[in-house]
């Protein structure tokens, strides 16, 4: 990382050196020993680990869920977004500012509450597998990504374009389908797939609504945990081992969520120029 | 002299800022730099300042015969005025103007009751008296801009350097400001710089103007000398509206108040012309013509006199006449 | 520019009353009681059942989460009733243990992580450098890593097959001459003398190292838009004025930024007393490293459905706390950024 101007302002080296070196610490050592870790796992072995049918059924149900509570979200944050925005009632602020919660709570304290409202509201559980209540447990927590990055946008929204639109004949479906969407569409999707990505590494919460019973109601970092414990199996592949591969697969899914949202960040503000 | 500038050139990746500027300030002067943007006239004072380095090299800055520029911008003891004047927003006015002698080391720094006096002597000075305990965001643009030079007075600077004082003010506060600047460096006689795009602002308040273009200072001198005496066209050109007419051999230059509108033609130099548009800006008419011959736009002023005289009006036809005209030495017509 | 005429009983960002369309009472009221009822059941109805759950059994019940008395006359209880006194004793010691260690943890990785993010803020918001793209994004990682795998990774480092397994497993806590690290478990200071740990992994420095991984991008992530937004102008008047640079740190900056900064802390607070996945890795399910969230797992799996309760109350109050505080803040923070005039960023500095 060169410096490319100097400058007047002081402080630049010892701020700069700071950083890397405590991101070094934290971040690029940690993340190189997984990276050297999983170098030492052989193709054969990483493939037949997370292509085991637990693993794959584990995926499913946190692949699933995970894309059920985003598509969820999306259209209830769109709603509430524009709600928050556009309407005045009662209560409005304290709503708008109950938003943040499922930030600031603790994924413990959200996982008892659910599972203790699942436990005493029997009609709540109608469909009482464990599909139906971990994607409810998650749609709780993947609820402010949408509206938060929706309602900014909204907020700088000018009204004129939208009686620009009127005035030449447009119904009220339209000008949302042909004039606001579009607008609100980057925003939308990445507040969608930051949900979606925090859902599906999600792990406090939804272990406790959940069996934990391998190959039917097991979320993926819920088995990465099991595995991490186990014994080494018959060929000699550590749980350790196990775990990595699992974990790798996860953080992959995470980073190529991240790649995408960059492009569609990117795109999107091609599209200004 | 008090600020020498030489040999100083300065790039931002690709782009050429300044190229080799040479500069001179004598002592107590109050100097404009001009040019439009892009022309490198921020970047030299904030070189000045030590705010930006130059280019590292054979140039060299100094102040009083004294090389300053290695100096820290800390240490150069400079006043600068920036153009959205920089306050300090979690301050009061009193402790924005205190900060430069606040921040002293223990040995040279004021006593509180001196520091309180020095404040409130600027304060009278800069008109502020009332609001001392005000915060920058509860006063206007001028009161701003005027707690911004007091700051910077207070450390009494060697020189003292204004980044586009008026930009952000509007027309009226602007033409206050700049007279008020005017008398306040007569008052205080620091040698000072000031860096503008509006040249009437520099004619009038500057003793002497700096006219910067593409990185190059193209010409120094009073304003009397760059306006009558112009080295190049773009100085011409900046320094007011121009008509171009093209020569045989050279263009010929000539401002709309040395343009004389009559009714006929005086001799074979009287060029016919229509009247597109009168525009009445008191004592003078601005009259926009569109010659007859080949079709080009005039420009020309006339006294409101001349104005009455002719009975101009739109579709009308007059003679032009040159009463004085420039051309420059290698500035073909094609 | 929104037209300056004041529309009645209409809203700041919506249309004009007598631009909607007859009717469109009837969708904004139906659309504004989906969103109600959909935010107190998804949100509401959690948070109040937390506390719902700590006082089911009423205040007395509450209270012995933390602290079981001695009654004055213990000769007057049978055997069983003495038995199960002390192991209710115990387990409100464990209970205040693991929120001790809770607060130590975050008294050691709050201000690791502010030192931090005002340092890398510092350096990416007031200079260019090549790079620093990259250096904003290695900052967001962590967000998008899934709790359990930042706990997996610190596994692979410094458990007994990690890369600096055999280092770490036999690693005393030395400090200078006698004192060794003792973990959080025993006083809430964590250094003293006499007792130590070795290791690192499911010791409580796992703990707190997981927790900083977790949390470090907070504190950054809220200066950056902030100190972007106020440029460098301040600082450079500052210099001009003769300032030294901690001075002009310390009176121009940091009064400039404080806000914003407060909401970083107090977020990176809230995730660092929070966090659960990461830390159930790495804690090795040894009741000595208990964290808060850690606890009321245990707990809960205990079928103490009411103590579970009790200690989450405290969590929730702390992060219903955060959003009042956030509130409070944003308001400040939007003061501190109204001022900001345009021209001033890093980039516009220059002419």
């Amino acid at each position: 990382m060169a410096v490319l101007r100097r400058s007047v302002l002081p402080g630049f080296r010892l701020s700069l050196g700071y950083t890397v070196f405590y991101l070094s610490l934290m971040v690029l050592i940690p993340l190189g020993a997984l990276v050297v870790k999983s170098g030492t796992l052989s193709w054969h072995d990483f493939y037949t680990t997370v292509t085991d049918d637990f693993v794959i059924s584990a995926y499913k149900l946190s692949l699933g869920a995970s894309l059920a509570a985003a598509a969820i979200n999306g259209v209830m944050g769109l709603l509430v977004a524009w709600v928050l925005v556009r309407y005045r009632f009662p209560g409005r602020k304290i709503f708008d500012a109950i938003v943040d919660l499922p930030f600031a709570l603790p994924t413990a304290v959200a996982g008892i509450t659910f599972a203790d409202i699942f436990a005493t509201n029997t009609w709540l559980n109608a469909y009482g597998n464990d599909w139906y209540r971990v994607t409810l447990v998650l749609i709780f927590v993947g609820l402010p990504f949408v509206i938060r990055t929706v309602q900014p946008v909204l907020q700088d929204w000018d009204t004129e374009t939208e009686q620009a639109a009127m005035s030449l004949g447009a119904g009220p479906v339209t000008i949302f389908r042909r004039v606001i969407f579009p607008v609100l569409f980057p925003a939308w999707i990445s507040g969608v797939a930051l949900a979606f990505a925090r859902c599906v590494g999600e792990y406090g919460s939804v272990i406790f609504v959940s069996g934990n019973i391998p190959g039917k109601s097991q979320i993926v970092p819920q088995l990465i945990i099991e595995k991490l414990y186990l014994p080494p199996d018959e060929n000699g592949v550590t749980g350790v081992a196990h775990a990595t591969s699992i974990g790798l697969v996860l953080l992959l899914i995470s980073l190529s969520i991240l790649l995408v949202l960059n492009a569609i960040d990117y795109l999107s503000r091609r599209h200004d120029r | 002299m008090s600020i020498e500038v030489k040999h100083i050139t300065k790039t931002f990746g690709q782009f050429t800022a300044l190229k080799d500027v040479n500069l001179r300030i004598e002592t107590g002067e109050l100097v404009a730099l001009l040019g439009p943007s892009g022309s490198g006239k921020t970047t030299l004072l904030r070189i000045i300042a030590g705010l930006e380095l130059p280019n590292p090299g054979e140039g060299e800055i100094s102040f009083f015969d004294e090389s300053v520029g290695d100096q820290h911008v800390s240490r150069r003891k400079v006043g600068f005025v920036f153009q959205h004047y920089a306050l300090f927003r979690t301050m009061t006015v009193f402790e924005n103007v205190a900060f430069g002698l606040r921040v002293r080391p223990w040995k040279s720094r004021p006593s509180r009751s001196e520091i309180r006096d020095r404040v409130e002597h600027l304060l009278k000075l800069v008109q502020l008296e009332g609001l001392a305990q005000r915060y920058p965001q509860q006063l206007s643009g001028g009161q701003r801009q005027r707690v911004a030079l007091a700051r910077a007075l207070a450390v009494e600077p060697k020189v003292l350097l204004l980044d586009e004082p008026f930009g952000a003010l509007d027309a009226k506060v602007r033409r206050e400001l700049r007279r008020w600047l005017r008398h306040l460096h007569d008052d205080v006689g620091i040698t000072s710089v000031f860096v503008t795009h509006d040249q009437e602002e520099a004619l009038e308040v500057a003793d002497r103007i700096a006219i910067l273009n593409a990185g190059k200072v193209e010409q120094i001198g009073t304003p009397e000398e760059v306006y009558e005496k112009p080295v190049s066209p773009f100085v011409l050109q900046f320094l007011g509206n121009v008509n171009l007419f093209h020569g045989r051999t050279t263009k010929q230059y000539v401002r709309p108040h040395d343009v004389v509108l009559v009714a006929d033609a005086t001799g074979p130099d009287s060029i016919p012309a229509e009247v597109e548009h009168v525009a009445f800006s008191g004592a003078r008419v601005a009259v926009m013509l569109k010659r007859k011959d080949n079709g080009t736009i005039l420009e020309a002023e006339v006294p409101r006199e001349r104005h009455l005289a002719l009975g101009l009006h739109r579709g009308q036809t007059v003679y032009v006449d040159v009463k004085e005209s420039r051309t420059f030495e290698g500035d073909y017509s094609i | 520019m929104k037209s300056p005429t004041p529309t009645p009983l209409s809203d700041a960002h919506g249309l004009p009353r007598h631009l909607r369309r007859p009717g469109s009472v009837v969708v904004q009221w139906s659309l504004t009681l989906i969103v109600v009822l959909f935010l107190s059941a998804f949100i509401i109805w959690p948070v109040v059942n937390v506390f719902r759950g700590a006082f089911s059994k009423g205040v007395d019940q509450y209270v012995k989460t933390f602290y079981v008395p001695t009654p004055a006359d213990t000769s007057t209880l049978s055997r069983a009733e003495k038995r199960q006194l002390a192991k209710d004793q115990s387990q409100a010691e464990r209970t205040r243990e693991a929120v001790m260690m809770t607060v130590s943890v975050a008294a050691i990785v709050v201000p690791l992580n502010t030192i931090f993010g005002i340092a890398a803020a510092w350096a990416i918001t007031k200079f260019k450098f090549r790079g620093k793209t990259l250096l904003i994004s290695l900052i967001d990682l962590p967000f998008s890593v899934s709790p359990v795998v930042s706990g997996l990774i610190f596994v692979l480092l410094m458990g007994r097959v990690g890369i600096f397994g055999d280092w770490a497993t036999h690693l005393n806590w030395p400090w200078p001459w006698s004192a060794y690290w003792r973990g959080f478990d025993v006083s809430w200071f964590p250094i003293g003398f006499a007792e130590w740990k070795q290791g690192v992994i499911f010791t409580p420095l796992a703990t707190a190292l997981a927790s900083a991984f977790v949390t470090f991008p907070f504190v950054a992530r809220s200066l950056i838009p902030l100190m972007a937004s106020q440029g460098v102008e301040q600082e450079q008047a500052a210099l001009t004025l003769g300032a030294k640079g901690r001075q002009m740190f310390f009176r121009v900056t940091l009064p400039a930024i404080k806000w914003g900064l407060i909401y970083g802390v107090i977020l990176c607070t809230a995730r660092a007393v929070g966090e659960f996945g990461a830390v159930s890795v790495v804690s090795g399910n040894t009741n000595a490293n208990d964290t808060m969230p850690l606890r009321i797992e245990k707990i809960w799996q205990s079928y103490n459905t009411q103590q579970a309760f009790s200690l989450a109350s405290l969590l929730a109050t702390v992060s219903v706390a955060t959003l009042l505080l956030k509130i409070f803040v944003d308001r400040k923070k939007a003061q501190q950024s109204l001022e900001t005039s345009p021209g001033k960023t890093a980039q516009g500095a220059v002419k």
